[in-house]
């Protein structure tokens, strides 16, 4: 059953990443992009309350305007180096999950955030298979004039969040 | 022109009559204006012809016998003064303005109709703009697309009561047509509307066919009841589930005090009163089953509260299992598995047969005006019930349907004379009813439904406003101002949002009645299968508890009520030999106490054995064998019961024994930071007492420190805290950090070191130790310092899921950073293994 539903999930998500708008932003070197409608908002870095007992890439938690949300640094989450946060640093707050009360908010730590980018149908292209591939985060490339964008899938980078949390905690 | 009046008056052809008053008075006009004459002359004679037409018509009409009203009246042509024309002008433009984008809204509607995923609700928006529609071509007399929109409607609501398919294309059809004529209308005022008879009779034909082929659908036995809401109030569904559920919980209760006195018709005429409410709404609603299963139990009630029948034992079981399956069909409206049909319709034959048996004095000749006067009865209170019903105590409301009631009493049961006149007389308190309704609502006015999600923001918002405003006060520039007035006004501005939060926090509060009164239901469906006899008592049910605490608390008392019913109580003659009444009590009650709620369960039966319970506890390997009864606290011995898969219970039987039960109810109180104590003495009765925490949003903490980070740690768990002296402190091989306290030897947690921190203080007798109790257990945390008690909101962690171990949440403290919550349970249960 399970099996089912992830293949349409997943059919429905690159239906959805084909073409549209994406916000583009740097890790390391790499420009990576999450479709537009994902994000809720950007903020600039922010005090981090550790949250103990989880695995290293989350952060913690951060008070966004009276809500707890969970804080998760993409360059850990994907097994870069870290950096230190500067102030080019950006939270990127994303909404992942289905619409409606299911939905969560968290934020995504990114070196920092550059535009706003369109991906046309025709130059998107579905990124290619690797043996050693770890997860399913990537929805595919996004082949601009004179660069690649990775666009990221959000909803899974952040879907295997709470398993890792369980299993570090029991 | 006045000859033709009178003789128009005479034959009452009422448009004629008018269309002739009409020429007379622009006669009258001509005759006193001479300058608009020409003008006026002009529109006399198209008056004329057109009335003349119209007369022969009329004439033909009446002649052949047919109804005058069928024939169109010509279109209006009433004074043509110059004053009104440029009324009407302006009218028709003003509506033609607003209906071509009604029109336009329709069209869109009808095609969303093929793609929507909420039908009913876009069936809804269509329905309203063709109501808004006929009743501006009524305004403006255009009577053909009036009615043009008034069959519309009717298909409309005949198709979507009988679940049929929506006639799209003739729907189009209609909106294609009205569009048309509104473009007309735009060039010429008194444009005609097209013919419609064809379509009129199209839209007919549908509307009937689906009355039709409703009819036809048969039932399938074992098929689930289908309920589909329909109707035009179907908006209100929400409402209708919350109110039915009250109503059903209030019928039970007065069936369950019934059983004390069967004839009490006070609580016949309140159970009566709730399901004719059902049975009311319902019938809005479209959901025939309900309505058909609320009928029949209301018949039974009719009978037996006017005393045509004597109520019985079986047809309170009767009432209470329609009652049972109501709320299942209720629930099926949320989503849940609706009941069968073969369930509905042997209920619904039970009730049928009970309510006509043979005890009723009358004959099948006079069923026909008994159920007159209960349709009278039942029309009487339509208006009164639902009002009636949530506050019984209203005089003005009851009184009507006491009244009907009086009436019912005074007919004597076999004088068939008498029972028409009271059906007659019957009607009449419905004007005083009507009268009366004005003045009870006033009353009732009082309340707001307001959704729980809204009440939810409310509350996280006042939270906010908390932490903003000491955010403010403890703001160091506004400290280092040295102004009373400002010290004052932010005094004053703290007053009140403590005001304004206790206020927001009250709001979600309830009472625990509607849970108690299930017990009470439990506790007699309990007794009687396991052939015990059982006086419930039921004390401070209007203490109120937050909604969320309210709704958890529920399943705990299932399983501790039937534990004190099932295990805790003995049968009769047990009973007898140890002295006591054949009839087990049980008290069941909530009082306020030192800040939380207290919910008590006491029974006096056999109460618990100390020493059966630990025998039992090692035979089930619970327990190491060689564990000493003597050496155990009661408390201790007591809190065995609660060890998942014990249980006393020789065998397991349908209703308990399997050893799950208490320790769900362990487990539900503690998910929501409450406590469980066990009271018992060996042959008098066990109490159970659970203390709860007024709400679940709010929780009294101590901030402690670790290093940079701050945890709050719930006051409910700390029992002291101290600064220990380096020579208390021992390292046990194979046990860890040690510290001796006032004799006994507890076991050292260093925050710090379970949370993998890098900051924070490694000497003993620089920091605090915080004694802690988990399970009967007592352990030291170690922290930095106390920075001191406070209240703290607790806000989720915004995971998803489970939480992070030894967190609870997190709380926003004032300065606008996070501190964590801590679960001081599981903490220290995974410190173990640090």
């Amino acid at each position: 059953m399970t099996l089912t539903m992830e293949n349409t999930g997943k059919v429905a998500t690159n239906a959805a990443f084909a073409a549209g708008k994406f916000l583009s932003f740097y890790l390391s070197k790499e420009e990576y992009g999450i479709a537009i409608l994902k994000v809720r908002e950007i903020i600039g870095m922010v005090d981090v309350t550790p949250l103990p007992r989880t695995p290293s890439f989350v952060r913690g938690v951060i008070n966004l305007r009276g809500k707890i949300i969970p804080v998760i640094d993409l360059r850990l989450k994907f097994g870069m180096e870290p950096a230190e946060y500067t102030n080019e640093t950006c939270i990127v707050v994303v909404d992942v999950g289905r619409e409606g009360e299911n939905s969560v908010q968290v934020g995504c730590i990114v070196d920092t955030v550059s535009e706003v980018l369109s991906v046309e149908a025709e130059q998107f292209e579905s990124a290619p298979r690797c043996a050693n591939a770890a997860g399913d985060y990537i929805a595919g490339l996004g082949k601009l004039k004179d660069r690649v964008l990775i666009l990221l899938d959000i909803d899974k980078v952040i879907g295997d969040l709470n398993p890792a949390l369980l299993g570090a905690a029991g | 022109m006045r000859e033709l009046e009178q003789s128009a008056n005479q034959t009452s052809l009422d448009e004629l009559a008018r269309l002739c008053r009409v020429g007379a008075e622009t006669i009258q006009q001509m005759s006193a204006d001479e300058d608009t004459f020409a003008g006026h002359a002009e529109a006399m004679l198209t008056h004329l012809s057109r009335l003349v037409d119209f007369a022969c018509a009329c004439a033909v009409a009446v002649d052949g016998g047919q109804d005058c009203s069928e024939i169109v009246a010509p279109s209006l042509l009433t004074i043509p003064d110059p004053e009104d024309e440029r009324h009407f002008h302006e009218t028709v433009g003003m509506f033609v303005g607003h209906a071509m984008g009604s029109v336009q809204e329709l069209e869109e509607d009808i095609l969303a109709i093929e793609s929507s995923q909420d039908q009913a609700e876009t069936i809804n928006g269509i329905r309203r703009v063709v109501h808004t529609l006929k009743a501006e071509f009524g305004v403006l007399n255009m009577q053909t697309p009036q009615k043009l929109c008034h069959q519309a409607e009717t298909m409309i609501d005949a198709c979507t009561e009988n679940g049929r398919s929506f006639p799209v294309d003739l729907m189009l059809e209609c909106a294609d047509l009205l569009k048309q004529f509104l473009d007309k209308l735009t060039r010429d005022v008194r444009a005609e509307f097209p013919d419609v008879t064809m379509l009129l009779e199209k839209l007919r034909k549908v509307a009937t066919e689906s009355g039709t082929g409703a009819a036809a659908t048969g039932g399938d036995p074992d098929a689930l009841v289908d309920l589909v809401v329909g109707g035009e109030f179907a908006d209100s569904l929400p409402e209708f589930v919350t109110e039915a559920r009250s109503h059903l919980v209030e019928a039970e209760a007065a069936m369950l005090a019934l059983e004390g006195d069967s004839n009490d018709l006070e609580h016949i005429n309140l159970t009566f009163r709730a399901f004719h409410t059902i049975k009311g709404v319902a019938g809005f609603l479209n959901l025939t089953p309900l309505v058909e299963l609320a009928h029949v139990a209301e018949t039974l009630l009719d009978e037996a509260r006017s005393q045509r029948i004597t109520f019985r034992q079986d047809d309170v079981d009767l009432i209470l299992a329609s009652g049972d399956l109501i709320n299942q069909m209720i629930n099926s409206l949320e989503g849940q598995t609706p009941p069968k049909v073969s369930q509905l319709e042997g209920l619904v034959a039970r009730l049928a047969k009970a309510s006509s048996r043979p005890e009723d004095p009358l004959d099948a000749d006079d069923d026909a005006v008994a159920e007159a006067e209960n349709e009278a009865v039942a029309e009487a209170e339509t208006d009164t019930a639902p009002v009636a019903a949530p506050t019984p105590a209203a005089p003005a409301a009851t009184a009507p349907a006491d009244q009907t009631e009086d009436e019912d009493d005074a007919a004597p049961a076999s004088d068939v004379q008498a029972r028409r006149d009271a059906a007659n007389a019957v009607l009449q308190p419905r004007a005083r009813a009507e009268s009366a309704e004005p003045r009870a609502a006033a009353k009732v006015e009082r309340t707001v439904k307001v959704s729980t999600t809204r009440l939810d923001m409310l509350v996280d918002m006042v939270g906010e406003l908390v932490i903003a405003q000491s955010m403010v006060l403890q703001d160091p520039a506004i400290q280092r101002l040295d102004s009373q007035s400002l010290a004052r006004n932010i005094g004053q501005v703290g007053k009140i949002t403590r005001d304004l939060q206790e206020a927001a926090m009250s709001l979600r509060m309830v009472t625990v009645k509607p849970t108690f009164q299930k017990m009470a239901r439990l506790v007699r469906d309990v007794a009687s299968k396991s052939g015990k006899k059982v006086n419930l008592t039921i004390q401070g049910e209007d203490t109120e508890l937050d909604r969320n605490v309210v709704e958890q608390i529920s399943d705990p008392l299932v399983h501790m009520i039937r534990n004190a019913v099932d295990h805790g109580i003995e049968l009769p003659d047990g009973r007898r030999a140890a002295g006591k009444g054949s009839e087990g009590r049980l008290l069941l009650r909530a009082y306020h106490q030192g800040g939380s709620i207290v919910i008590e369960i006491q029974d006096d039966g056999r109460g618990l054995d100390k020493n059966k319970v630990v025998a039992k506890a090692i035979s089930k390997g619970l327990l190491p064998a060689e564990t000493k009864v003597a050496e155990m606290s009661d408390s201790e011995a007591y809190n065995i019961i609660f060890l998942p898969g014990f249980s006393t219970a020789e065998k397991v039987t349908d209703l308990s024994g399997r050893g799950v039960g208490m320790d769900v109810v362990r487990r539900n109180i503690e998910a929501l930071r409450g406590k469980i104590e066990i009271e018992s003495k060996l042959g008098e009765g066990t109490t159970f007492r659970m203390r709860l925490p007024l709400t679940l949003a709010i929780i009294d903490g101590m901030v402690v420190r670790v290093g940079d980070e701050r945890y709050v740690v719930p006051t409910l768990s700390i029992e002291q805290s101290f600064r220990p002296d380096t020579e208390d402190v021992h390292y046990l091989i194979d046990r860890g950090e040690c510290v001796r306290v006032r004799g006994t030897v507890l076991p050292v947690y260093r925050l710090k070191q379970i949370f993998a921190q890098t900051g924070g203080l490694d000497d003993m007798d620089q920091g605090i130790l915080i004694v802690v109790e988990v399970d009967g257990e007592r352990s030291c945390l170690f922290v930095d310092e106390i920075l001191g008690q406070q209240q703290v909101v607790i806000k989720s962690l915004g995971l998803q899921g489970d939480r992070v171990s030894g967190v609870s949440g997190g709380a926003i403290m004032s300065d606008g950073r996070i501190a964590l919550i801590l679960d001081v349970a599981s903490l220290v249960n995974s410190a173990v293994g640090v």
